[in-house]
Parts: C-alpha cells; structure tokens; sequence
C-alpha cells in the first residue's frame, strides 16, 4: 500500500490541470485541493507504517548512522504531520513550513520511495505557495527542484506554473529560461513509471475523475498554450531588453493566435522592439496590420502607442507614425469603453456593476446581495499589465483573499482593470493628451506636405483649448502655414487678428504678431504693418525676458512702418519709446538711430543731430556707428553748418575707410558742398565723386556720384567739359550695366551732349541703340525716359529723317518676338502721331496678359480706362506697380485710378490711403492733383463738410495745380455751399468759374452759369427775403442766363444742352433777346456782380463781355 | 412571426423531396428564430425572398427582414480575391468571382440587401465594376447593397456607388439628394468630399475628408477612399501652381500606399503615385527650360554691354 501513497497524492491534485489548461489567472485559479480537499491528507496522521525504516535506506547504514536515520525518520514524519494539520487547520503557512521542513530532513535520501514522497511534497507545497499563500516566486523555485528530480509526474503543469510564477515576480530571465525548458521538454517527456502493480495502480489511481483529471493535465501542449507560451517568451525577452530575441515569439503569436487582442497586442510589442533594433523598414510593414486591428481599446497600448509614434515621428517615419496617432483612442472614449467592458465583466462576475458603489436593493435581488458569490462559469479574456490569462472553471473562492469590494471577491482581471482606470483617470499621472496627439498630427501633416490637413487639424487643436499652450501654438502654426506656404495672406490675417482680438497675454500673441509683422514687411505693405498697433496696445506687460524681448522688436517694427508710411511723428515718438522703455535691449540703440532719421524725416535736424551724437556716445561699438557718424554730418547739413558738416563727412571718410558703407555717401555729400562753394572748391568736389564712384558699393552710390560729377563738368567747361562726361557715363554704363545702372540717365547725359555738340542725329542714335538694346527688357525702366526724349529731338530733324526715323521703328515692331519690345515701339509711335490716347484704349481692350507691359503701357491704360470709368483692372495694375515697378513714375495715373474705383464702390477709406499714398509719393506736382480734389469728394461723401471744404480750398493754394484743377475746386466749393444753404457763398464760387476760368473749362463754365441762377432762384424764394431783394435776384438771374448764351466761350455746340435749358429758362419775354443772339447780334452788357468772397479775385469783379 | 413558422414547416417538408434539377442559387438559409435550412434562392421580390426548398421545384416566399443570414454555398477563393482587389487588378476580380459562381454573378446582386457570407466579396466586386467601367453592373450592386437595412456599413457603401455613378454624369442635384439617405457619419463626410471634389472645391472637400480623419481615423471604410481622394484633390489644386501642391498630391498618394496596404485603394494609390511623379519630372522640366531662357536674356543684357566695352575701348 506504500506505494501507492505518491499516486494518491498525484489523485488529488489531478482537477487542478484543467483549470490551468490555458494558463489561467494564477490567484482565481485557486487548487481545488488547497484548503480542504487534499484527498487522503484529510483524514489520517502518517505513522510508523508510512515510515519504515526502509523508506530512508538510502541515508546509510551502520549503528551511529542508523540511529540518526531513525530519529531522521521521526523527525520527518512529525513535519509531514505538522504540514497535513496545519492544512486541515487552514493554516497554509504552518503547512508550508511543516512540509518544507520534511523537504529539508528528507533532500539527502536517494531511495525511490522517499524521492517520489518528496516529489509529491514538493508538488503540493508548491500549489499551496502558489495559490494559498499568493507567493507565486517562491513556488516557481521549488517547482524548479521538482522537474529537477526524478518521479516528477506534472511536469508540463510545474513549468505552465513556473512560467506564471516568474513572470508575475517580474524573474524574466528566469521566466525565459523554464519556457525553453518547457518547449524542450514538451518535445521529449519523461516517461513516467510507476510504482507498484499497474493492475491495483490503475484500479486506486483513476477511481475518480479529478485523478483522471490530473493525469490528462500533463498532456502535450495544446496549439493554443504554444501560443501562450511564444507570448510570455516575448514578453520576458521584451522585458529584459533582448528585442531580437523577442522578435520570433510575437510572430509565432501573430501567426498563430485566435484573439485578436493578444494578435494586436504583439504587433505593438514587435513595432517597439524594432524601434530599439532600429530595423525601421520591418515597423512600416507591421504598422498598417496593427492599425487594423481593434488593440488600441487596451489601456496599456493606447498610452504605449503615444510613445512609439512619438519616436517614429522623430525620425521622420511619417507613415508609420501617422496611423499610430490615429489608433490612440482620446481618454474620454477610452474610459467609456473600458468602463463599459468592466461593467461587463462585473456583472459576469456576479460583482454590482459600478466600481466602489454599494449594491442597490434590486442588485441585491440581482446579485444576491452581499453574500459571497460563485465564481461565473464564462470567463472572459484580457490582457492585463501586458500578461494574457485565461480562466476556465474556476474553484470557488476563499475568504483570505487580498482583493475586496464590498464584501465581493473581485477577480485579478477586473481589479487590473480598474487600477489602469484609476490612473488613466487621473491628470496627475497621465496629462490630456488628446490635443497633443492632433497637434502632433497637424505637424506630421504639414511636414508631409499635406498642408489643407493640417491646417484643418491645427483648428481642431485650438478650438478644443484656445486658451492653454497647445492650443496656442497650432494657431500661430496654421497662421504661419496659411501666410508662408499657402500663400493665404487673407486666411492668415483674419485668424492672426481673431486670435489677437482674443488674446492679451502670453507669448504666443507675440508669436503671431511677429508673423503678422514679417508678413507686411515681406510685402512692403507698411500701412497695413501698423494696423497692428492697436493690438500691441493691448497686450499685458510682461517682465519676462523672452516677452519683453519681441515687445521691443515688435513696437520697433511698428515704428519703422511708421517711418516708411511717412508717418514720422509717431515713429519718433516709438523709437524713442523704445530707447526709454526698452533700456538695454537688442532694439534700442536702432531705436535711437532710427529716431534720428526720423527727426531728419521731418526737418528737425537739431533733434536728429542729437541723437545721431547720442548713439556714437552711448554705443561706440555699435553697428551702426559709421551710418550714426554719416547721418550726423548730413543733420548738420540741414542746419547749415556746413563747415562742421565737412569735417564731420571727414571724420566719416578718414576714420571708417572706402570699406564702409557710407564711404560713398560721406564722399557724394562731401562734394555736394564743395561743388555749392564753386571756385577752387569745385576740383575737390570733384575728387569727392570720384572717389564715391570708385568705391561705391550700391548702384545708387555710383549712379548719384557720376551725374553730380557731371554737372559740375557740364558746368565748368574751362577744366572739363563734354569728353569728361562721355568719359565717366560710358565707364559708368560698361561697370555698373549688369548691377542695375541707370542707362537712361546715362543715354540721356550722352544724348545732351550731343544735343549740345548740334549732334541731333547722333543723340537719335544713342537713344535709338538703347531702346534697340534694352527696349525688350520689362526692368529697364530708362528705356520708358528716352522714347519721349527722343521723339521730342526728333522734331529737330528733317521731315524725312523723321519719317525714315518712325519707319525703322515700325520694322523693329514688326520684326521683334519681343512682347515689351513691341509695346514700347507702339507707345514711340504713338507719340509720333500724337495717338496716345487712342492707344490707351486699344489696349484697354486688347491686353489680357499685363505682365510684360512697361509702365508707360500701363500709364496710357490707366488713362484710358479714367476716361470710360473703367476700374476692373485698377487693383491688379496697381499690384502690379507695386511689385515690379515700385518706384515708377507712371503709378500715378495707377493709383489714380485705383482711388477712383474704390471711391466709386464706396470704400472712401481706402480710397483715402491711396491718395495720401499718391502724395506722399509726388507731393504737389501737376499730376497729382486730382488726389486733392479726390480728397475733398471723399470727405464730403462721409459728411465731412468742414474737411471737404479745406480740402478743395488746398487745392487754391498750390501753384502748381493752378487751371483745371483750380477750376474744378472752386465749382466743387460751389457745389458744397450750395448743398449746405450757403447760397451767397455758392453763387460767388459758380460766378468765379464763368468769370475766371471760362477758357480753362468751357463745360464747368457753362454748368457754373446754370448753377448761379439757380442759386438766385433759390435766394428770391426765401421767405427773408424783401421785395426789393427780390427784384434784383430776379433781374440777376435773367442777366445771368442771357450773358451765357452770348458767352461765345459757352456758347459752343459740346454745350448745347447746356445751353439748351439756359433759353428754356429765360422767359417768354425774353424771346426777343434770344431771338437777336441767335441772328448773329453781338452784345456789350456789363455785368456787376458784388462778390463776398474773401480770395484776392473776390471783391467786386468786374468784368465785361468780349466784344 | 406564424409566417416564419410557416416557412419553416414548409421547408421542413420539401427538404426530404429529391428533386433531380433544381433552378436557382444554392444557400443555406437562417431566419431569425435560429433555424436554417437548404434552400435555392430564385428572386426578391416585393420586400420577400423568394427560394425552393432543397429538392423541389415550387417556389416558397418569406420577408425579408425575417431572414438573418445566407450562407452562399458556391466556393470562393477569398484570400485570392483579395489580393486582386489590393493590387488594383479590377479586370482579374471580375473574372474570378464569374468563374467562381458559373457566370451566374448577375443574379447574386438582389440579394445583397440580405446579410450573407458573400457581402464583403461582392462590395469588392461592385468596385471593380466601377474601376473597369462596367457602371450599369456598378449601379445594380449600389441599388442592391443600399437596400440592405441590417447593414449601414453594406448599404451606404451601395448608396456610395450611387453617389459616385451621379457625379460621373455631372448629376450633382442627384448626388446630395442621394446623400441625405446616407446613414454613417464617415461615409458622410466622404460622399460630401466627393461632391465637393466635383464642384471644383478643392480645399473645401480636403477640409471634409480632414474632419473625417480628425473624427473618425479608425473608420477603415471609408477612411483609405477618403485620402485617396485627397490626393486627387491636391493633383487639381497642383494645375493652379500656386504652391506646390504636386507634392501634397504624391506624399498624399504614398501615405494612402503605405497605411492601408491591404485595400483596392493602395494598389490605386501607387499607381497615381508612379503616375504624378513623372508628371512632377515634366514640370520641373519646363520650369527648367523657362529658367534657361530667362538666363539666355540675361546674357544677351550682358552681351550687350559686353560689346559696348569693346566697342569703347576700339575706339580709344
């Protein structure tokens, strides 16, 4: 019967193999033996007869020996027993001890009986640590002693528990090992013998169906634990850092697993691994399969897939990285989703189905109330802090174990699932990430060239957190994308200004203003650089060093906008501001310079001087010390001290050399004043602009030294003369033509020599080359001087060599492929014929493409279309001026007509800018008039009386604008007095016109008549008005009309109907008179006319009708 | 309910009837109380299904929405299919499924409002009909899947086709009324991008398919059209040149490539690729050929004042 006893043993463990059949989760799988149901332990003591003496032979023989053998025997019976009660007591640990103690008594004995007493001691201990006492590391230990020795008869069952009891002590090296010890042995078993007769082995040891149990537990491993096993393996090499090695385990899973879980879960280990191996070709194959599959719901992946993508992201794996940040589920769903699995699984359990919540009265009825439930018969399948369990029939469960909730026992699983809840819950421990994950995406998509994604991305980003960083950031990102490479300047705009409107602090307002700044700047669009000031304004004051260090680069670049819009009072004020305020910063000594400029800017070249001084005293190391010195001597220029100026230009020649920057200026002024002092002075001045020309480091440094040279030898022809000059020009065209030099000026110089030499026709030939040479490139603007140049010489031609002159440029324009070439020779021709303004029509109509036309082209269009009111083309010609030809003097006409059609679409203010942007380019020459007059018309149309009427009386005070535009003011003061009821006032303008300009303008004359007398009609109506008043209001007004039908200066057919309405008017009895006008009578009436107006022409004009 | 019993007896009786030729498709069919039988599918008709039972000849009829599942019994090489499909080989699709089912796919489309074992196949199918240009087969298999009302993936990839076969006739009206009976919110999304796309909004229905990546990512059914479709979008945005959206176009191609390899769009996606980077190589060609000529202006200028110099100095 001894025999027998390890196979009982083996009997009443055999239900435990089904239960681990699938590596089922160690602490639910608790041994149905433990506690209770240990078979024959349960109700005997071991005594003698267990132990004879032959059972311990194997310790040695002899007297000595033997007694020790025998109080050995004692010894280890006693411990068996104290194990066996302490079992039976419930007490697991005294059990342990008492078995480990037989262990130890018994380690050195050889006899089979004692080793497969041993084993089976071992087997069981081992199940009491694993599953009793929770202590999972120790039982892995023995069970590595137990597949040591012979008469291990569980041998799959000790590694399945081994595995699980290193892998969850975190022993992964261990881990490894056993597994390879266990693949190894599942192909080559042990065969088990054993011992005593098979016949009554057979009938004792299968007698129930746990023991049979038991026994098929041992089988080969089943597909599915191969799997297993291949994920633990992968897990444990994953752990210990051994990538490579862990490779071939997750693909076996991949392969071969049924749950697309554990697939998922080992496709993102493999991505992991492959990242440490930097084997980046293998991730891009694996990443699509992960991306189908549904793993990104498990906690641990969804965070771990941030970490990955972020590291393909890093090194550019764009592709890969992108569906990676796609599969991170967003906290909010992810806690739903696994609150709703939890729930699930709660509820399988037999568990209330909220975490931490007492159980309802009806759950109670549901679940059975607090009392301890079964464990439920389907188990469900998770994976859990990166281990894949299973659990099937469970024992039931016992009191003693750790994990409680509300008196329920709670499954490992759920209670896993329920701490990564916790801390996916919890911000202190995982920061939101949702909004990081699209910024990154937004960024991946623009560095993919996906910009329209990315753009919508970055929106998505700031709208969820407008106010935090993140949010912040893929504003100004959007703003920079859509302004820099989109090329949606407005799109950029009105975020950049929405945001700023919204946001006051911090430092990504200042982030997007300083796009919003280099965006202006880049355009040259200063008038709309300083818009932004408004919002600088509002910016809270910051004491950190990188805010106030773009406030100062900020307020400075406002300033300088300030400076380039002409507006030179303010950008003193800011610069100085910026000096004052910003102390110390990178800004503030081009502050101080700049305001000096601006102070010349507006004359004031006291304060410039001292801020010029002030800089080369304060920043001696400056690098603008050379242009501070220069900028000195040019303030004491404008003070007239031009001695001081000469030594100061001096000073700037000596000390910084033909090296710097200004060498050329100080040189050019230097000789500006010697050339003013004449005499002997003028040799000097002449050195000056030698030196300027032969160290001139910009074109315009060498272009304003050779002409200021030629004057002066233009002007002193005893010394120099003319050779000097084609001297200089022709060296001038030869070193600067291909850096942009001013070949018209140069042709032109050349030209008047020859002019002066009587060489007309040479000076023909010069212009002609040139316009033959240079005629075909949009750029040479110079060319656009000579064409009216040289046909104004052409009339000092014979008529032949005129016309052999227009003939040889027909053949060019017939001959050129070139398209500006052909157009300049039309507009040459044009001028030949005087057909210009036939021309500007024409090509109104005919030229869609305007790219290759030169600014006169355009000028003569611009003409043309003011004429028929036509503004469709004005916003682009004007574009075109201002970013081809910026400096042209043909972008009046563009601008006038720009200002026109927006005053005619009712946008006065920007109507306005353009013409102050005309006169801040032209000032007050004759073309320009009409800005002042559009001012006027714009003020009026924004009811601005007083302002409309200062600006059309501005227009009276400049010589320049004397004739038509004076005309049209002084009709326009009319025409505004008149609407206001000044009727005095609006009569003595409409006098003034007929009396005054009548030869100016034929029409606005003949319309100032009709307008005075109706005026006189109005004031006789006026109920203040006295009889006798009255009278003469009537005898004015017949006066009036008679005298414009015999004004033979209105009296001309374009004024017919004009005139028309003048005889309707007049009355019947009047006939006569008109009767004598229309036979050809000529009259001599005098008319008097008592004038209030306050201008020089107003009192009393007096004049009389030509004979 | 009494109906689907009915149905069910009925059956139950003809099944032992062997009958020597029978008409029809083979399937087995499962209704929704759980019982299957052996059936031979011959129409729908009127909202029913109408079968034989295995072995007879007379036709038996059931609603539809009682019938859960039909099990096609002709074999398919499903994995081969799918390979065809991936690598954009429409043409070998076609040709497998008929030799598959005898040449007898025609008459499989009516039942495509039924879940069954062939719906993932014939979706691939009705795709292929549409790359190779069989639209009125394209248009039979969109009309048969969008009456399928336990599938709103199935049908609005029906109501999809639809969609697509308007816009190809410019029947933009057609189109956004069809998308109003569209159910899932990416497929949404994707069919506006679509019209969009037609309506020459180019940003506008990147912008959609945007909110579709944002919103729904993990959507693979619509999501890999719905890049695809944004490649396309920015090859239209790239005739413009006004920023290099050429490159948008073929980053966009490869990405659809590379993340859903898998899918009939990859194959696509690779092919506009291949296709946009050459187009890509003539651009820069030209703009090549324009800068020389600018270069040749250039010189000539310099040629110029070149022979003015030699000019001067001959005379001095």
């Amino acid at each position: 019967m001894l025999t027998k006893r390890p196979i009982r043993f083996l009997i009443a463990g055999a239900g435990f193999f089904l239960a681990f059949a699938l590596f089922g989760l160690p602490l639910e799988c608790r041994a149905q033996f433990g506690g209770g149901d240990f078979g024959d332990f349960e109700d005997r003591d071991f005594d003698d007869r267990d132990f004879d003496d032959g059972d311990f032979g194997g310790f040695g023989g002899g007297g000595r020996n033997q007694s020790r053998e025998r109080q050995d025997t004692r010894d280890s019976r006693e411990a068996l027993n104290r194990g066996v009660q302490a079992l039976q007591a419930g007490d697991f640990q005294g059990a342990v001890d008492g078995f480990n103690e037989y262990l130890d008594i018994t380690k050195r004995s050889t006899l089979d009986t004692v080793i497969q007493v041993r084993q089976d001691i071992r087997y069981r201990t081992a199940r009491i640590l694993f599953y009793d006492l929770n202590d999972k590391g120790a039982a892995a230990d023995l069970l590595r002693e137990y597949v040591a020795e012979p008469y291990a008869l569980h041998k799959r069952v000790a590694y399945k528990m081994m595995i699980i009891g290193y892998y969850e002590t975190a022993q992964y090296q261990k881990c490894v090992d056993v597994i390879l010890e266990a693949i190894e042995y599942n192909e080559n078993p042990d065969i088990i013998v054993r011992v005593g007769n098979s016949a009554e082995a057979q009938e004792g040891e299968f007698e129930d169906d746990e023991a049979a149990d038991e026994e098929k537990a041992d089988l080969p491993f089943t597909p599915e634990e191969h799997t297993e096993l291949r994920f633990k393996l992968g897990q444990s090499y994953f752990e210990i850092n051994k990538y490579r090695e862990c490779l071939s385990p997750f693909e076996y899973v991949i392969n071969t697993s049924k749950d697309d879980l554990q697939k998922g879960f080992a496709i993102m280990r493999m991505i992991e691994a492959l990242l440490e191996l930097k084997d980046f070709e293998r991730i891009s194959g694996w990443v699509p399969v992960l991306y189908r599959s549904d793993v990104r719901y498990d906690i641990r992946v969804n965070l771990a897939l941030l970490t990955v993508a972020d590291e393909l992201n890093a090194i550019g794996d764009y592709d890969s990285a992108l569906p990676l940040y796609r599969m991170i589920v967003p906290r909010d769903e992810l806690i739903q989703y696994q609150e709703e699995t939890l729930k699930k699984m709660r509820i399988a359990a037999n568990l209330p189905p909220l975490l931490g919540q007492p159980l309802t009265e009806d759950e109670k009825l549901i679940f059975g109330g607090d009392e301890k439930v079964e464990e439920p018969k389907e188990r469900r399948r998770v994976i859990s802090g990166g281990s894949i369990t299973s659990r099937e029939e469970e024992p039931a469960v016992e009191d003693n174990v750790d994990v409680e909730d509300y008196g329920f026992v709670v499954p490992i699983e759920i209670r896993t699932i329920e701490e990564l809840l916790e801390i996916l819950k919890d911000e202190s421990q995982i920061p939101p990430y949702e909004n990081y994950v699209n910024l990154e995406m937004a960024i991946l998509y623009n560095n993919v060239n996906r910009y329209w994604e990315a753009v919508r991305f970055y929106d998505a980003v700031y709208k969820a957190d407008p106010s935090g960083e993140v949010g912040q950031r893929a504003m100004y990102d959007a703003v920079e994308l859509l302004s820099k490479k989109l090329g949606e300047g407005e799109d950029a705009r009105a975020r950049a200004f929405d945001f700023l409107g919204q946001h006051k602090s911090g430092i990504f307002p200042r982030y997007v203003s300083y796009l919003l700044t280099d965006y202006y700047q880049g355009r040259d669009e200063w008038r709309e650089l300083i818009k932004l000031r408004p919002y600088l304004d509002e910016f809270d004051k910051s004491f950190t060093e990188d805010i106030r260090r773009y406030d100062s680069e900020l307020f400075f670049m406002q300033a300088v906008g300030e400076l380039m819009s002409s507006q030179y009072s303010n950008a003193v004020n800011d610069f100085e501001m910026i000096v004052e305020e910003y102390v110390g910063s990178e800004k503030a000594p081009d502050a101080l310079y700049w305001a000096g400029f601006s102070y010349l800017c507006l004359d004031d070249h006291t304060n410039a001087y001292k801020c010029f001084e002030r800089y080369t005293d304060e920043y001696p190391g400056g690098s603008m010390l050379s242009q501070a010195y220069h900028q000195g001597g040019v303030a004491l220029f404008g003070m007239d001290e031009l001695t001081n100026a000469v030594n100061r230009f001096s000073y700037v020649i000596d000390q910084f050399g033909p090296e710097s920057i200004v060498y050329s200026d100080a040189c050019n002024m230097r000789g500006d004043i010697y050339g003013s002092w004449g005499g002997d002075d003028l040799d000097k001045a002449v050195t000056d602009y030698t030196n300027a020309y032969q160290h001139a480091q910009r074109e315009a440094q060498a272009t304003y030294a050779v002409f200021a040279a030629c004057e002066i030898f233009k002007k002193d022809t005893i010394y120099y003369g003319n050779s000097y000059i084609v001297s200089l020009v022709e060296d001038y065209v030869n070193s600067w033509g291909s850096r942009g030099a001013d070949f018209a000026k140069a042709t032109l110089w050349l030209g008047r020599v020859k002019m002066e030499e009587q060489k007309y026709d040479e000076a023909i030939a010069y212009y002609k080359d040139a316009i033959l040479k240079y005629g075909g490139l949009l750029l040479q603007e110079g060319i656009d001087q000579i064409i009216p140049e040289m046909v104004k010489l052409s009339n000092r031609l014979s008529e032949a060599e005129r016309v052999a002159l227009k003939e040889e440029l027909q053949q060019v324009l017939k001959e050129s492929d070139s398209s500006t070439m052909k157009l300049r020779l039309r507009v040459a021709l044009a001028l030949f014929d005087g057909t210009e303004s036939q021309l500007g029509m024409d090509l109104l109509n005919e030229l869609d493409d305007l790219s290759f036309a030169p600014p006169p082209v355009l000028d003569l269009i611009c003409k043309a279309a003011l004429e028929v009111k036509n503004y469709s083309r004005a916003k682009d010609i004007l574009e075109l001026y201002e970013k081809t030809f910026n400096e042209s003097p043909y972008i009046n006409s563009a601008l006038q007509l720009r200002a026109e059609g927006l005053f005619a679409e009712g946008k006065f203010d920007e109507a306005f800018q353009t013409v102050l942007e005309a006169q801040y380019l032209f000032g007050t020459i004759k073309d320009v008039a009409w800005s002042q007059l559009l001012w006027g018309e714009i003020r009026l149309a924004q009811r601005d009386v007083a302002e409309a009427r200062n600006a059309f009386l501005d227009v009276l005070g400049v010589p320049d604008w004397r004739g038509k535009p004076t005309v049209t003011a002084v009709f326009k003061l009319g025409e505004l007095e008149e609407s206001q009821g000044n009727l005095r006032a609006a009569y003595n303008y409409y006098q003034r016109v007929y009396f005054q300009y009548k030869g100016v303008d034929n029409r606005l004359s003949a319309q100032s008549y009709l307008a005075a007398v109706r005026c006189l009609d109005k004031l006789a109506k006026q109920t203040s008005v006295n009889f006798g008043d009255s009278q003469a209001y009537e005898g004015g007004r017949k006066q009036t009309l008679q005298q414009m039908i015999a004004d033979k200066y209105v009296n001309i057919p374009e004024n017919a109907d004009l005139i028309a309405q003048a005889r309707e008017l007049l009355s019947v009895s009047d006939a006569d008179f008109i009767q004598l006008i229309d036979s050809g009578v000529k009259t001599n009436i005098v008319v008097t006319i008592t004038a209030s107006m306050e201008s020089e022409e107003g009192a009393k004009i007096q004049t009389k009708d030509d004979e | 309910m009494r109906r689907v019993v009915s149905i069910v007896l009925l059956l139950s009786t003809f099944v032992a009837w062997a009958g020597a030729q029978q008409s029809g498709l083979p399937a087995k069919m499962t209704i929704m109380n759980g019982n299957t039988a052996d059936v031979f599918l011959q129409r729908v008709e009127g909202g029913n299904l109408v079968f034989q039972a295995n072995r007879s000849t007379r036709d038996l009829s059931g609603p539809i929405d009682k019938i859960y599942y039909l099990q096609f019994l002709s074999k398919l090489d499903g994995e081969l299919l799918v390979n065809l499909y991936s690598s954009a080989d429409y043409a070998g699709m076609i040709q497998n499924i008929d030799q598959g089912l005898n040449s007898k796919t025609d008459e499989y489309w009516q039942f495509m409002s039924i879940n069954n074992n062939y719906k993932k196949v014939f979706l691939m199918l009705m795709e292929s009909y549409f790359e190779v240009g069989n639209y009125e087969q394209a248009a039979a298999a969109g009309a048969g899947f969008a009456q399928n009302e336990e599938d709103d993936v199935a049908a609005d990839k029906g109501r999809a086709m639809l969609i697509r076969l308007a816009l190809m006739q410019d029947q933009i009206e057609e189109a956004e009324k069809r998308l109003e009976e569209v159910v899932t919110p990416s497929a949404k999304l994707y069919l506006t991008a679509c019209i969009q796309q037609k309506k020459g909004e180019y940003k506008e229905s990147i912008w959609s398919v945007s909110d579709l990546l944002e919103q729904y990512a993990n959507d693979l059914d619509w999501v890999p059209q719905a890049e695809l479709l944004n490649a396309v979008s920015y090859r239209l945005l790239a005739d413009d040149e006004v920023v290099p959206y050429m490159d948008s176009a073929i980053s966009t191609a490869r990405q659809v490539k590379n993340i859903h390899v898998d899918s009939s769009c990859a194959g696509e996606a690779k092919q506009l690729q291949e296709q946009w980077i050459l187009e890509k190589a003539e651009m820069l060609e030209k703009e090549q050929a324009r800068a020389a000529a600018m270069e040749k202006e250039l010189e000539k200028v310099k040629k110029g004042t070149d022979e003015a110099a030699e000019e001067k100095d001959s005379q001095e």
